[in-house]
C-alpha cells in the first residue's frame, strides 16, 4: 500500500517534469529529404475558413517551389500557445509560425524567433514603415505582420431598430452616450445591453484617451494606477446602470467561443470587436453591424486612442534548419497576389499596395465596411502602441481578474487597478534574466 | 569483544561470499529481465525528469533559453505570491472538504448496497459509472453547461420559482461546484468500501444483536473499527488523488482557475506559471512543495492511524 500511494503521487510530478526531459530530446525543424527536397512546417491558428484557404495557399506555393513541401499544423487560439510553448521547448518548433501581437516579444524577446530583415529571400520593399515597426523588438524584425484591424464597437441593427433607439453618431460620442444608449436598448428589448470590452487592448485605448498607453516603447508599463481603477470602475458602472450584464453572466461571456458570446447571440446590442471578426458576428448575429468608433471622453474623435494593430505575424522559428526556404514561403505568403486573391482580407487589411490593388476587385460587401471604417478613422490615428514587452502576454488574464473582482464587488476599483499594475510589473520583471 | 568476535565468525562462515553473489544475481537474472521494462520506466519517465525538475526548480529556466542557477529565488518568490498562497488555500478547501464528504457518501450507498438488495450489480456499475467518468474532460463539459447561468441546474430551480446564481461564474460557488463533481465520483472507494463491508463476519452482528445492540452501537462498534484499514486506505488515496486534481477545474475554469481565482487549483497554477508565463522554474520548484506538502500530509496520516485504524490479525 505504501508503495501504491507513494508511486501516484510522484505521477503528477512526472508529467511536470517531462518537460526537462523534453528539452534534451527534439530534433529541431525539418530537415533534408532524401530527394533533396525540403520539408517546412507551418502552424497556424484559425477556424474552418482559414484552414482551407491557408491549405490552397499551400497547394499554389507547393506548385510553384516543387522542390520545397509544406506541412501545415493548423490548431485554434485556446490550445496554440500551450502547444507551442511546448513545441519550443523541446526545440521542435514548427519552422514557420503564424504569430500574435501579444506573444511576438515573449518569443522574439528570447531569441526564439528568425530574424526576418536579415533574410534575402524576404522582400520587404512593399511595406511601410509602421508595418515594420510593428514586428520590431530589440531591434530585430520578428515578424511580418499579415494585415491590421482595428477596434470598434459593433452595433446590432436588428436590436436597434427593434428598441427604437437611435444609432448614436459616433463621430462626437462619449463614454456617457455609450451609457445611455446601452440603458436604452436593455430597457426596450429585455437585452443585456452592451458587452464590456475587457481585454488589454480596449485596456489600452481608455489609457490613450486620458494621454498614458498600456506599455511604453522601453518595455515598461505605461499607465497608472488612477489610469486602470477609472477604466474599471467605468465597467461598474455600466453594471449597475443596467447597461451591461451582470458579473457572473460577464464571466461566461469572457471565456465563450465568439458564436457563443452574447453579442453573438443577439443578447447584447453593443460590443467590441476587431474589425476582421466582422464577417463571423454578421453570420452569428443574422443582422446587419454598423462599426462604430469608440467613444471618447470629450466626444472629439482625435481623442479616442483608436490604433492599427497587426491582426497577426508570419515569424520563423531561430531554430529552423530550412531558414532560407522558410523566407521563401513567408515571401509568397505577404507578396504573392496569387496568395493574396486566396486569402483576400481573412488575415487583417495588407498594407501592401500592390495586395491591395489585387484583391479589390474580389472585396465582398462586409470587406468594403471594414475597409471604410478603417479609412474613415485613418485621419485620426495617434501614435502606434508599442509591441507589449517579453513576460506580458498573460497581463490580458490578470486584467480580466481584476476586473471581475470588482464586478463582483470583492475589490474597489483602486485595490484591483494596484494590483493589476504590480502584477504586470512583476511578469515583465520576472522575464527579465 | 564480543562483536568482534561475531565479525570474525561472519568472515570465517562465508568464504565464498563472492560465488554466493554470483549465484544470486544468476537466480535473479529472470526476474530482472522482467522487471526492466518497469525499471527502465520508472528511471527515464519518474526518476529522471523528477531529478531533472528538482535542478529545474533553482533555476530561472523559461523553456527557450538555457537555464541559469539562481539559487533558491523561486522558492522566496513563492513566499511572496499572494496567487501561489490563494491556490493553496483553494487546494485545501477542495480537499479538506471534498474528501470526507465523497468518503462519507461512498460509505453510506456502500452500505445501503451491502443490505442484499436485488440486482446489485446493476447498481453497483451504475454508482461507479461517474467514477470512471468524473475525471474525464466530457464530464466537465456537461457540468459547466448544467451549472451555467442558463443551464439545467438553475431551468430546474426556475420552475419552482428560485433563480439560481451562475454557480460556475461567480466566485462564491464556484468551487462548491467542483466539489461537487468531485463527491459525486464516489465509484472507486464506494467498491472498496462494498468489498471491505463483505469481509465483516455477518455472525459478530448476530451476536451483538441478541446482546440488544442497537443499529447505531452495531454500526460503531462493529462496523467502524473492522472496516477502518479500508477507510484508511481510502483517505489516503483519496487525499492525495485529491491534491492532483487538475481537470475538472482546468475544463470548467476554461484553463483560467477563475471567476477571480476561486478555483485556481495549485496544479493548474503550477501549470500557468509553466506554459502560460514561461516561468518553467518557478513551475518546477512549485512541484516540490506540492510533493513536499503531499508527503506531510500522509505521512500525518500514517502516524494518526496508529490511533484509530484497527487491524484484526
Amino acid at each position: 500500500m505504501t508503495t501504491l500511494t507513494r508511486r501516484s503521487a510522484l505521477a503528477l510530478f512526472a508529467g511536470t517534469a517531462a518537460v526537462g526531459a523534453l528539452s534534451a530530446c527534439g530534433t529541431g525543424g525539418g530537415t533534408k529529404n532524401a530527394d533533396g527536397s525540403v520539408t517546412l512546417r507551418v502552424s497556424w491558428w484559425g477556424n474552418d475558413v482559414r484552414n482551407s484557404q491557408t491549405q490552397q495557399v499551400i497547394d499554389a506555393f507547393q506548385q510553384a517551389h516543387p522542390n520545397i513541401k509544406i506541412q501545415g499544423e493548423p490548431g485554434v487560439w485556446s490550445g496554440y500557445w500551450d502547444k507551442l510553448a511546448t513545441q519550443t521547448a523541446a526545440n521542435d518548433a514548427p519552422d514557420v509560425i503564424q504569430m500574435d501581437l501579444a506573444y511576438i516579444a515573449e518569443y522574439g524577446g528570447r531569441g526564439a524567433l528568425l530574424d526576418l530583415s536579415k533574410q534575402n529571400q524576404l522582400d520587404l520593399s512593399a511595406f511601410d514603415q509602421n508595418t515594420i515597426k510593428a514586428g520590431q523588438y530589440n531591434g530585430k524584425l520578428n515578424g511580418i505582420s499579415t494585415g491590421q484591424n482595428a477596434l470598434a464597437v459593433f452595433a446590432n441593427v436588428n436590436l436597434f431598430k427593434k428598441a427604437g433607439v437611435a444609432i448614436p453618431d459616433d463621430s462626437k460620442w462619449t463614454w456617457d452616450d455609450y451609457l445611455k444608449t446601452a440603458q436604452a436598448l436593455a430597457a426596450a428589448t429585455g437585452t443585456f445591453g452592451s458587452s464590456y470590452g475587457l481585454t488589454d487592448q480596449s485596456l489600452n485605448i481608455w489609457l490613450r484617451q486620458r494621454g498614458e498607453q498600456l506599455y511604453t516603447q522601453d518595455g515598461q508599463t505605461g499607465f497608472t494606477v488612477d489610469g486602470v481603477a477609472s477604466y474599471m470602475a467605468f465597467q461598474k458602472k455600466l453594471m449597475d446602470a443596467n447597461a451591461a450584464p451582470p458579473a457572473s453572466v460577464a464571466q461566461e461571456d469572457i471565456g465563450a467561443p465568439v458564436e457563443q458570446t452574447l453579442a453573438a447571440t443577439n443578447r447584447t446590442g453593443m460590443s467590441f470587436w476587431w474589425t476582421n471578426q466582422l464577417g463571423a458576428l454578421q453570420k452569428a448575429t443574422g443582422s446587419d453591424i454598423k462599426l462604430l468608433r469608440v467613444p471618447s471622453q470629450d466626444g472629439n474623435p482625435k481623442d479616442d486612442g483608436l490604433f492599427y494593430k497587426p491582426s497577426m505575424y508570419w515569424s520563423a522559428s531561430s531554430r529552423s534548419k530550412n531558414a532560407a526556404e522558410a523566407a521563401t514561403f513567408i515571401d509568397f505568403l505577404v507578396n504573392s497576389t496569387d496568395a493574396a486573391k486566396i486569402i483576400t482580407t481573412e488575415r487583417g487589411f495588407s498594407t501592401s499596395p500592390k495586395i491591395q490593388d489585387a484583391i479589390k476587385p474580389q472585396l465582398t460587401p462586409t470587406d468594403k465596411t471594414a475597409l471604410d471604417y478603417l479609412t474613415a478613422i485613418k485621419p485620426e490615428l495617434g501614435d502606434a502602441p508599442a509591441v507589449p514587452p517579453t513576460g506580458s502576454s498573460k497581463a490580458a488574464d490578470a486584467l480580466g481578474r481584476h476586473t471581475t473582482d470588482v464586478l463582483f464587488g470583492r475589490a474597489s476599483a483602486q485595490d484591483a487597478a494596484a494590483a493589476f499594475k504590480s502584477e504586470a510589473d512583476n511578469m515583465i520583471k520576472s522575464a527579465k534574466k | 569483544m564480543s562483536v568482534l568476535t561475531e565479525l570474525g565468525s561472519l568472515g570465517k562462515k562465508s568464504p565464498g561470499g563472492r560465488d554466493n553473489v554470483k549465484r544470486t544475481f544468476k537466480d535473479n537474472r529472470a526476474a530482472m529481465v522482467f522487471l526492466a521494462p518497469w525499471i527502465v520506466g520508472l528511471v527515464a519517465i519518474t526518476i529522471g525528469p523528477m531529478l531533472i525538475s528538482l535542478y529545474l526548480s533553482f533555476t530561472d529556466y523559461n523553456l527557450i533559453q538555457d537555464p541559469n542557477f539562481i539559487g533558491g529565488d523561486n522558492f522566496t518568490r513563492m513566499m511572496q505570491d499572494d496567487r501561489f498562497w490563494n491556490s493553496l488555500r483553494v487546494t485545501l478547501t477542495y480537499v479538506i472538504v471534498g474528501v470526507p464528504l465523497q468518503l462519507g457518501l461512498a460509505l453510506a450507498v456502500a452500505m445501503a448496497l451491502d443490505k442484499g438488495i436485488k440486482g446489485l450489480p446493476f447498481y453497483r456499475s451504475v454508482f461507479y459509472l461517474p467514477s470512471l467518468l468524473g475525471s474525464s474532460v466530457a464530464v466537465a463539459i456537461l457540468w459547466k453547461q448544467m451549472f451555467g447561468t442558463s443551464g439545467l441546474v438553475n431551468q430546474l430551480l426556475a420552475m419552482v420559482g428560485i433563480t439560481g446564481p451562475g454557480w460556475i461564474s461567480d466566485p462564491s460557488t464556484a468551487l462548491g461546484s467542483i466539489i461537487l463533481l468531485h463527491v459525486w465520483t464516489f465509484g472507486s472507494p464506494m467498491i472498496i468500501f462494498l468489498a471491505g463491508l463483505r469481509q465483516i463476519p455477518t455472525m459478530y452482528y448476530e451476536a451483538a444483536a441478541v446482546d440488544g445492540a442497537g443499529r447505531t452501537t452495531r454500526f460503531l462498534k462493529i462496523t467502524l473499527p473492522l472496516l477502518s484499514p479500508i477507510i484508511f486506505f481510502n483517505l489516503v488515496l483519496q487525499i492525495i488523488g485529491a491534491f492532483q486534481s487538475f481537470t475538472q477545474a482546468f475544463i470548467v475554469s476554461g484553463g483560467t482557475g477563475g471567476p477571480s481565482d476561486s478555483t485556481m487549483f495549485f496544479t493548474l497554477y503550477l501549470y500557468q506559471r509553466g506554459f502560460g508565463q514561461f516561468d518553467m522554474g518557478y513551475a518546477s520548484a512549485m512541484a516540490w512543495v506540492l510533493l513536499v506538502i503531499v508527503g506531510a500530509f500522509t505521512a500525518v496520516n500514517f502516524y494518526a492511524s496508529k490511533f484509530w485504524v484497527f487491524y484484526d490479525d
